[in-house]
């Protein structure tokens, strides 16, 4: 029993320090699915990396960093940019410029103002959906938006199957 | 009994075919009667007349003719249902034929088919970095959705925007108004 004990401890401290062992396990997974992948999809994957590979630095570096941070994000946040970006995809390229204008506004603001915005919808989004909703019904962005504009960001803010 | 019955069994009477009682009233009548009397005696001259004719034996080859001939009739006779059945089992089996091969030529052009993504895909790994691919496959999986990660992220704070906006501009008013009093 003590050995197992030791053995456990002695693993465990092993495993936490070797911080490549979860990016081992990712690998040996990912072999696996790139195997057991058929032509078709193999190729869409090398035209993808090919495309990754070719662009700018920068941008590759975005690409990983996003991809960190959706990893790092709790389940149900998950879920709701997956469903978000479902919606996002299905608006006409009319609807999604719209929405890329009024996203200017956020970039367009000062490190310290996105900060507080940062912060501010740290405690909003522990409302429930009903509170949120009337939070922002009472916005001034809700109140310079038309009613089909409405409509599309009140689907993307809460997508729906 | 009349005349025309007597007229319809004469060659019967003739041959010796008819009961007793009907060649009696057959013979009553044709005694009373001129019609049936002219009848029974012109067909009694034939009779006789052929009976002077000298039965003869047909000639060897008339048999042999006759039996060529039913032989053929009868080969025709089965011919008449053979050649359509073999006319349908040829075209049957010439379908089958273009069918199967058809078949084996589409199957070959689609293993080709199959196996020419799979030899483009060899030359196509063994000109990109394997490993970098499956380093981050993930990432590749899901490219389209991490390109607009961050508009999906930035959506959350479009109603925020303003509000901070506004709070700024009334601190800053407010501020000034401090300053000026």
């Amino acid at each position: 029993m003590r050995k197992i004990f030791l053995l456990t401890i002695f693993f465990g401290v092993f495993f936490i320090q070797d911080s490549s062992f979860a990016e081992d396990v990712i690998i040996i997974g990912n072999r696996a699915r790139w195997e057991s992948m058929n032509p078709e999809e193999k190729k869409r994957i090398i035209e993808i990396y090919r495309e990754w590979k070719s662009g700018p630095p920068e941008r590759r570096e975005q690409i990983k960093k996003n991809y960190e941070s959706y990893r790092e994000l709790p389940p149900e946040e998950k879920e709701k940019l997956r469903e978000r970006f479902r919606v996002y995809k299905s608006l006409e390229p009319s609807g999604r410029k719209k929405v890329e204008e009024k996203l200017k506004k956020v970039d367009s603001l000062p490190l310290k103002e996105k900060d507080e915005i940062e912060k501010k919808y740290n405690k909003m989004k522990r409302k429930s959906e009903n509170e949120m909703m009337k939070f922002i019904e009472r916005s001034f962005f809700w109140k310079s938006l038309n009613e089909q504009e409405r409509e599309i960001f009140r689907e993307l803010m809460f997508p729906k199957d | 009994m009349n005349c025309q019955w007597v007229k319809d069994n004469l060659s019967a009477y003739l041959d010796g075919e008819m009961s007793h009682n009907d060649v009696v009233s057959l013979k009553k009548h044709v005694e009373g009667c001129n019609s049936c009397g002219y009848e029974y005696r012109r067909i009694s001259r034939a009779w006789e007349m052929l009976d002077l004719w000298e039965d003869k034996e047909p000639p060897a080859y008339m048999k042999k003719a006759i039996s060529l001939k039913i032989e053929k009739e009868k080969t025709l006779y089965w011919l008449r249902f053979l050649l359509p059945a073999a006319a349908v089992l040829l075209l049957a089996i010439s379908a089958l034929l273009f069918y199967t091969e058809t078949n084996r030529n589409d199957g070959k052009d689609m293993i080709a088919k199959s196996e020419e993504p799979v030899l483009n895909i060899k030359k196509d790994i063994q000109e990109v970095n394997e490993e970098e691919i499956i380093s981050n496959l993930q990432l590749f999986q899901e490219k389209e959705f991490l390109d607009s990660f961050d508009t999906l992220k930035k959506i959350d704070y479009l109603p925020l925007v303003e509000e901070i906006r506004e709070n700024n501009i009334k601190d800053k008013r407010s501020l000034l108004e401090f300053l000026a009093a």
